[in-house]
């Protein structure tokens, strides 16, 4: 019998209140958990999309909805703008890359994207099997798409109209697959690219004419970060178009959705503090029914640092199991998130473990020993004499 | 051996009992009799080291009890005391096996199986090893406590009124029960009651 083997056992003694008090740092420790992965997971991702994109040039309208629909193809498009602009643009001396990109059908919820090889470039996308298209209607897809619809090199697909399911079929013209691109972690996993004249040869039967070469935006890369400041204040300026940037834009959506979470924050820290009063609850009131047989440990030669420790302890074992438990329900319930919705554009996944679990471990371990102080120092304290003789 | 001199005690807001000088020779029982409220239970805790004297000195086996401080008269109440409460006190989460594993445990003595198996035996319970102390009746409640109270061979086994709620021939049978205990482990006993029957069986007796 150990001191550890007692506290186990007293605890089993008083299943209830012990399951309760688990049950509450669980809950508390799940919800902690999952805010750490999907932060996480979230900012990564946003992160990884626009690393490479310093602006985004695309009709007039919501800059959020604008870097949405083009970095991280999730909104719709902004609205089209003609080709001769991406010309314009793309000489401008402040432009490194500009990578024009025509959204508006889809596969199976898919995007397909019209771009140039420009855009592989851009995103440091590689060609894992086949290679880049070199005729209208060939298509490169993302892993996701690869793997989600089981297409081989030389699978035919059609595209829809709209960037929902369920739109009409382009059934007239099959795209076909000479690419798939790596694994890339970003929303590149999940579209088809093709270039930009398969789009257009879609919607216009005959010969295309250049007025009606609309793109949706184009992606830049600057020449030096100088042209931060400079070249949106041009481009909103100087044209009826508009500049946004990524790295501001998303600053602004996260701090939105951060508010959020900052509120699920709290509550899950209420939640905390509640598991640790229910674990003192659960210790302090055992203490009543307890006294005796904890006198009697001292009588059979137990110290009081030993009955100290064994009060600690009992506060430990229910908040380590309930942080164990609540750390693989975190990872349980985002795993469940990210397969939710198989083509969201933020795929989230339970089998990523960071070390900011760990701190919350720990703090857990920290949570039963601050509920179990104040019982145990109670123990320390007991007159022996005094409670074996009532 | 025992020696007890110029012991007194005053609990708070009350007057001070004085006690006897008293000296209980090895191999000597000792029965500790005395009215209700005159001081008996005080003086089974003052020598067993769970309540400081205001005065005067306990000498049990040449070693003055109060000398020993904190954890040091903790160990030695364990090896050399084995202490049977009125109530049983066996901790209600442990089995049987277990309280008295927990007793050879912090004595800091080696768990030893079969010394367990030999005390229960001989008090006739060792059917009973694997369960929980509400599980057992009364009458085999108190034959599990003096199971521990002499599992680690104590010098002296100490029970404060182990018969005053029993019948005639229960009280008679508890009785044999702790001189056969003491005879097989060795243990000299001294027990406090106010129970007349149990006079009989004890030539010396220390009045209060
Ligand atoms: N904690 C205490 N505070 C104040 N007075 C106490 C306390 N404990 C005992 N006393 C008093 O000290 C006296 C002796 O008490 P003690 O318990 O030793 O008596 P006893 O001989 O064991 O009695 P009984 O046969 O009823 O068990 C009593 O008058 C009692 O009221
Ligand atoms: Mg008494």
């Amino acid at each position: 019998m150990t001191i550890v083997g007692i506290s186990i056992k007293a605890l089993k003694a008083k299943k209830l209140s012990s399951f309760l008090s688990v049950l509450l740092v669980a809950f508390g420790m799940a919800i902690i958990t999952t805010l750490i992965l999907v932060s996480h997971q979230l900012t990564q991702k946003l992160e990884r999309n626009a690393a490479n994109v310093d602006a985004v040039v695309g009709a007039k309208g919501s800059p959020l909805q604008l870097i949405l629909s083009s970095v991280y193809f999730i909104d719709f498009p902004t609205g089209n703008i003609p080709l001769k602009n991406f010309e314009e643009i793309k000489r401008n001396r402040m432009v490194k890359t500009a990578v024009p990109i025509a959204l508006g059908d889809s596969y199976e919820g898919y995007r397909i994207v019209g771009t140039e090889p420009s855009f592989l470039q851009l995103h440091q996308l590689q060609i894992a099997e086949g290679k880049l298209w070199s005729k209208n209607f060939e298509i490169v897809i993302g892993a996701d798409v690869a793997k989600a619809k089981n297409l081989k090199l030389g699978a035919l697909i059609y595209g829809s109209h709209g960037l929902t399911t369920g739109a009409e079929v382009h059934e007239e013209h099959p795209y076909r697959v000479v690419g798939i691109l790596s694994k890339q972690h970003t929303s590149a996993d999940q579209l088809v690219l093709t270039p930009l004249s398969s789009i257009w040869g879609m919607h216009h039967h005959e010969e295309i004419v250049e007025e009606e070469q609309d793109i949706t935006s184009i992606l830049i890369q600057y020449r030096s970060p100088v042209s931060t400041i400079l070249f949106p204040k041009m481009i909103n300026e100087q044209t009826n178009l508009q500049a946004a940037s990524p790295a501001i834009e998303s600053a602004r959506l996260f701090s939105l959705v951060g508010i959020g979470f900052d509120v699920l924050h709290y509550f899950a820290i209420l939640i905390m503090v509640i598991a640790a009063i229910s674990v003192f609850i659960t210790l302090f009131s055992s203490l009543k029914e307890r006294k005796y047989d904890l006198a009697v440990l001292r009588i059979l030669g137990a110290s009081k640092q030993q009955l100290f420790t064994m009060m600690l302890i009992e506060g430990v074992i229910l908040t380590f199991i309930g942080a164990l438990l609540g750390l693989a329900a975190g990872h349980i319930l985002v795993e469940v998130l990210g397969s939710l919705d198989g083509a969201s554009q933020v795929l989230f996944s339970g089998y990523l473990f960071l070390n900011d679990e760990f701190y919350v471990l720990w703090a857990g371990i920290g949570l039963g020993i601050i509920a179990a102080i104040i019982p145990a120092i109670q123990v320390y304290r007991y007159d022996i004499a005094k409670i074996l003789n009532n | 051996m025992i020696t007890l001199s110029g012991i007194t005690y005053t609990y708070p807001n009350t007057k001070t009992i004085h006690f006897k000088d008293l000296t209980i020779k090895s191999d000597e029982h000792c029965l500790v009799l005395g009215n209700s409220g005159s001081g008996k239970t005080t003086l089974l805790n003052i020598l067993t080291g769970l309540l400081k004297p205001s005065s005067g000195t306990v000498n049990i086996n040449q070693q003055d009890l109060y000398q020993l401080k904190g954890n040091d008269l903790d160990q030695w109440r364990a090896r050399h005391l084995g202490i049977v409460f009125q109530k049983s006190y066996l901790i209600p989460s442990l089995t049987v096996s277990e309280n008295l594993r927990v007793a050879q445990k912090f004595a800091k003595l080696k768990e030893d199986k079969n010394r367990i198996l030999e005390v229960l035996e001989q008090l006739q319970i060792s059917d009973r090893l694997n369960h929980y102390p509400k599980q057992l009746s009364m009458g085999q409640l108190q034959r599990v406590s003096i199971a521990r109270a002499v599992l680690n061979k104590p010098k002296y086994i100490i029970a404060d009124e182990p018969t005053s709620s029993l019948d005639d021939e229960n009280a008679k049978a508890v009785l044999d029960l702790f001189l056969a205990q003491a005879a097989a482990n060795q243990a000299d006993l001294i027990i406090a009651t106010h129970d007349k029957r149990v006079k009989d069986c004890f030539p010396n007796t220390y009045q209060i």
